[in-house]
């Protein structure tokens, strides 16, 4: 029989019925573990009676919360498959998913029907007061691989055309990476998880362990600092998990709240943590952050538990369920960061990669892309990225795509985008333009008009400089190093 | 236009697709009502900043500038001196 994390889920349900499952936003809001089951139940009976079945594949598009958590899983226990359709996205960008990875129905917010109405039937069904289930117009063809794999979610990633990509998860897969990051997170049913981050992005290593292990998720109302230290004191969080902003926000707050006593772990993910907000979250509350390194193909391979203050700005040790190399030049201690290991990828979408033969591009191992450097300890520091990818409140993109809807305005001959470091939200996007012969520049504020057509908000750069020409290497790859750019 | 016009006509477009709830106005509770979420707020800020060419500091971000569409105009008011 095959694994399924649903099964699991109710696994967990019969062996503790009342112990709470979701805590907050208000008190109203808070369901045990037999509750949530019954209604995930309730729900998968819905699903199977509009056809929702073990080959199908259904697209999400429901802002993160318990509703959401309940809809991934009624989905699996119906034996299909998910993918996920982040509510930020533009109905340009929605629709490119729709065109990229193959759905039977999408599960939507009523509220957010509109946005997705050219790649649904209009016979939308009713599921729950807020949510519709609607068929999607045949566009694309799912590869014949994919029936061979057990797939619990399919995550597209845009980048340029050519490299969209789609990453196949399985319920055994997703299983393995949460056992393996047990190990070290130790979670369990005593635990009670504040839970910050946008559930289209990182559900398959938390969520997932958090109902699997019997733990409890807090979900706050809001992200200012004072209502994250609330909830997380109201319900006496022992773990939190957010980006550098969320604990920023905490560090700003200024009611003087604390946190609570039974905290034993701040996990901070999505994107590199500042030493100045270390630093001052320290100083405020008396507390190391635990920075950690996770990507969609792996999960965590590595958390900084053991010396998260000792160790500030190392992502930790490699977890004993990975291997790690890094693939240094000859007398050089920085390296690529490769991996090997527990609950890797099964394959990317379209074209069909199996997880063997992306490996076998590098010797059985992993490429991320980022580059890493060890020390002595073997504790692994994070210095640069191979991709370019940009992290904007911790919601990453490639700047790949936004160039390619910049270079399509008619005044713009070439684009380059790349992150700087910015106060606010980590990260914020620049592009580098050059102007149309004979064209005219448009100025900033027609420029985001534009962009707002095709992207979503935190993809559009804070700013735009117009530029001679771009840098390129000398293989003629655009240099996106903002440390490498000349000033305009 | 007035900055509530237009923090009124972003918000309903940008977080409610164009259909208002009922009772919005200037006064409504944007933090009780759950309008204002972690994802709602990011955009919030770029379109204040760069509409009315003021910057948000994190000590900006507390609950109070974001109460409703009256302490949001407020704030970029005294922001934008």
């Amino acid at each position: 029989m095959k694994l399924n994390l649903a099964e699991c889920f109710f696994q967990k349900a019969e062996q503790q019925p009342h112990h709470p499952l979701i805590l907050g936003p208000g008190a109203e809001d808070k369901i045990s573990y037999a509750e949530f089951r019954a209604e995930v139940q309730a729900l998968a009976k819905h699903l199977k009676d509009v056809g929702v079945n073990n080959r199908s594949n259904i697209g999400l598009h429901y802002p993160s919360g318990r509703d959401y958590v309940a809809f991934v899983y009624a989905i699996w226990a119906c034996g299909a498959c998910v993918t996920p359709l982040p509510r930020e996205l533009t109905a340009p960008e929605k629709q490119q998913i729709f065109q990229f990875i193959q759905m039977d129905g999408v599960l939507s917010s009523v509220d957010l029907l509109d946005q997705i109405c050219a790649s649904i039937q209009p016979d939308a069904l009713c599921i729950t007061p807020r949510a519709v289930f609607a068929r999607v117009e045949a566009i694309c063809e799912a590869p014949p691989q994919l029936a061979e794999v057990n797939a619990a979610f399919i995550r597209f990633t845009s980048g340029t055309t050519g490299d969209a990509k789609g990453v196949v998860l399985s319920h055994e897969s997703i299983y393995a990476r949460i056992q393996a990051a047990n190990q070290t997170l130790q979670i369990d049913a005593t635990d009670r998880i504040l839970w910050l981050l946008s559930m289209d992005y990182h559900f398959a290593v938390s969520i997932v362990a958090y109902l699997t292990f019997g733990a409890s998720i807090i979900l706050p109302k809001n992200s200012f600092g004072v209502t994250l230290l609330t909830a997380a004191a109201r319900h006496q969080a022992t773990l939190i998990y957010g980006s550098p902003t969320h604990y920023n926000m905490m560090i700003q707050d200024d009611t003087g709240a604390c946190l609570p006593a039974e905290l034993r772990l701040a996990i901070v993910t999505t994107t590199a943590l500042r030493a100045e907000i270390a630093d001052a979250f320290y100083a405020r509350f008396g507390r190391t952050l635990n920075e950690t390194y996770g990507i969609i193909e792996l999960g965590l391979p590595a958390i900084n538990v053991s010396q998260a203050k000792e160790k500030q700005g190392s992502v930790g040790q490699v977890l004993p369920a990975y291997e790690l190399r890094l693939d240094c030049l000859p007398g050089e201690q920085q390296g690529e960061i490769t991996f090997r290991g527990k609950g890797m990828l099964d394959a990317y979408y379209s074209p069909w990669k199996s997880r063997d033969a992306i490996l076998q591009q590098n010797d059985g191992w992993f490429r991320t892309g980022d580059l890493g450097q060890l020390d002595r300890d073997g504790f692994l520091y994070i210095v640069g990225r191979i991709k370019e990818m940009i992290s904007v409140g911790g919601m990453k993109f490639f700047p790949d795509e936004v160039e390619s809807v910049l270079e399509n305005h008619c005044a713009i001959h070439a684009a380059c985008v790349f992150g700087v470091q910015e106060r606010q939200w980590g990260e914020a996007a620049v592009a580098h333009l050059v102007m149309e012969a004979g064209k005219a520049a448009p100025d900033e504020n027609e420029l985001r008009a534009y962009c707002k057509q095709y992207l979503a908000s935190h993809k559009i750069p804070s700013r735009f400089q117009w530029v001679e020409q771009l840098t390129y290497t000398a293989s003629g790859k655009r240099i996106r190093n903002a440390e490498k750019l000349p000033l305009p | 236009m007035k900055i509530q016009q237009s923090l009124h006509n972003y918000i309903i477009s940008e977080r409610f697709a164009g259909r208002a709830p009922e009772k919005f106005d200037d006064d409504y509770d944007l933090i009780d009502s759950g309008t204002i979420d972690s994802l709602f707020v990011m955009g919030l800020i770029t379109y204040l900043e760069q509409q009315y060419q003021v910057e948000f500091g994190m000590n900006d971000m507390v609950p109070r500038h974001f109460r409703s569409v009256n302490a949001l105009a407020e704030f970029v008011q005294h922001k934008a001196g």
